[in-house]
């Protein structure tokens, strides 16, 4: 299946993928993870009721699942708990989209995954051609209310700003979920935040220096050449 | 499979035997895991390219499990867990099928997978996270790492 958009004017093309990304990351969310022709087909009224509600005016609005569910509840979603309609007009035009008020968690507890992936070329003389690490810090939060956040990584600016001694990473560039105030990481490289109820990627990253490769590859590889009769 | 295989090539009357190039490749690899000991790496795969004409691989290695796919067309290495700290070595004869005129190799790079959980190779640690709300509630923080393999390649 494909996701095509269409465009009169010269748009900016990153827009364009993100809207496309987010619109199958919502319709996934209504339709489940493996929707075909058939479920987009069914679901005509949702998905062109989703579509509304996520463009105006070719302009992308609304793209955050949580909030959308809660007014826009055909098919197999159903709406957790009704909300104020008070709420709801805040939800929709407020500032901050991606959370509701009035969350409530037993336990307040939040799961961080720092997940890396390492890119590694070596030449057959041992040079590195190429090595890089991209990492993701993934959160899962389940926490009550409209909490702020302060995280920390050992970024290398902060903690020689701090005057700790020990070592820190040298970031080369980030990426944040929208929820981080940006303003505020550029003043002082800390990343502060309401989080989004549940799972979400907080930030993506790339280091290039001072990598730790997991593992060594030494090969010697021997060609022998015979001629047989 | 037999590797006498004659060629007969009759050229005004009389025959000549063209040469067969027949040839061997020995590999010899040494993996050495870079990571505390107190840690260990899972699903390790290491690929090591052979040519198209591979005949036969007989391979010696010290741990895991190693074959010949010739559907990869790579010598295909296996580790479920692969401790910190660990070295291993895997040698391979490789015999290829016999060729009438010698194609070079083009050699393509080595090519390894894995994951080791509760490391990062850039360094980067959660050093806090606070939670400040208007109730002052407790938090439990959890915090795990995995390192992968994105392209990791080797060249020979």
């Amino acid at each position: 299946m494909f996701f095509v958009a269409v465009t009169r004017s010269n748009v900016n093309p990153a827009l364009v993928f993100e809207y496309l990304y987010q619109l199958v990351r919502i319709l996934k969310s209504y339709l489940g993870d493996e929707f075909d022709e058939n479920a987009m087909r069914n679901n005509m009224t949702l998905i062109y009721e989703l579509m509304d509600e996520t463009m105006d005016f070719g302009y992308p609005q609304n793209c955050a699942v949580d909030v959308l569910k809660l007014y826009i509840n055909l098919g197999s979603v159903k709406a957790q708990d009704e909300p104020e309609p008070s709420q709801l007009t805040s939800q929709i035009t407020g500032a901050i989209d991606w959370r509701r008020e009035g969350i409530r968690h037993k336990k307040n507890e939040v799961y961080i995954d720092v997940l890396e992936s390492v890119n590694l070329l070596l030449s057959s003389t041992g040079n590195v051609l190429r090595n890089e690490v991209t990492g993701a810090v993934q959160m899962n939060t389940k926490l009550t209310g409209m909490p702020e956040c302060k995280f920390g990584l050992n970024d290398k600016l902060v903690i020689e700003k701090e005057g700790q001694r020990k070592p820190g990473v040298d970031i080369d560039d980030c990426t944040f979920h929208r929820c981080v105030r940006l303003g505020k990481f550029d003043a002082d490289r800390t990343i502060t935040f309401i989080p989004p109820d549940g799972e979400f990627e907080l930030m993506k990253y790339r280091v290039t220096d001072n990598i730790d490769l997991p593992f060594r590859i030494i090969p010697a590889v021997q060609e022998e050449q015979s001629l047989t009769k | 499979m037999s590797l006498a295989i004659f060629i007969c090539i009759t050229c005004s009357g009389s025959n000549l035997y063209a040469f067969l190039f027949s040839s061997r490749i020995s590999i010899n690899l040494k993996v050495i895991a870079n990571f505390s000991d107190q840690l260990f790496a899972t699903h390790v795969v290491i690929k090591i390219p052979v040519p198209k004409n591979t005949a036969k691989a007989k391979i010696k290695h010290s741990f895991g499990r190693a074959k010949y796919e010739p559907e990869q067309q790579a010598i295909v290495w296996r580790v479920k867990r692969f401790p910190g700290k660990a070295e291993c070595h895997i040698q391979a004869d490789v015999d290829l099928m016999p060729t009438v005129r010698p194609k070079p190799w083009s050699r393509p790079p080595i090519n390894a997978e894995f994951q080791v959980p509760m490391f990062t190779s850039s360094g980067v640690h959660v050093r806090f996270l606070r939670v400040y709300d208007k109730s002052g509630y407790h938090t439990n923080r959890w915090v795990r790492y995995i390192t992968k393999a994105g392209s990791y390649q080797i060249r020979i």
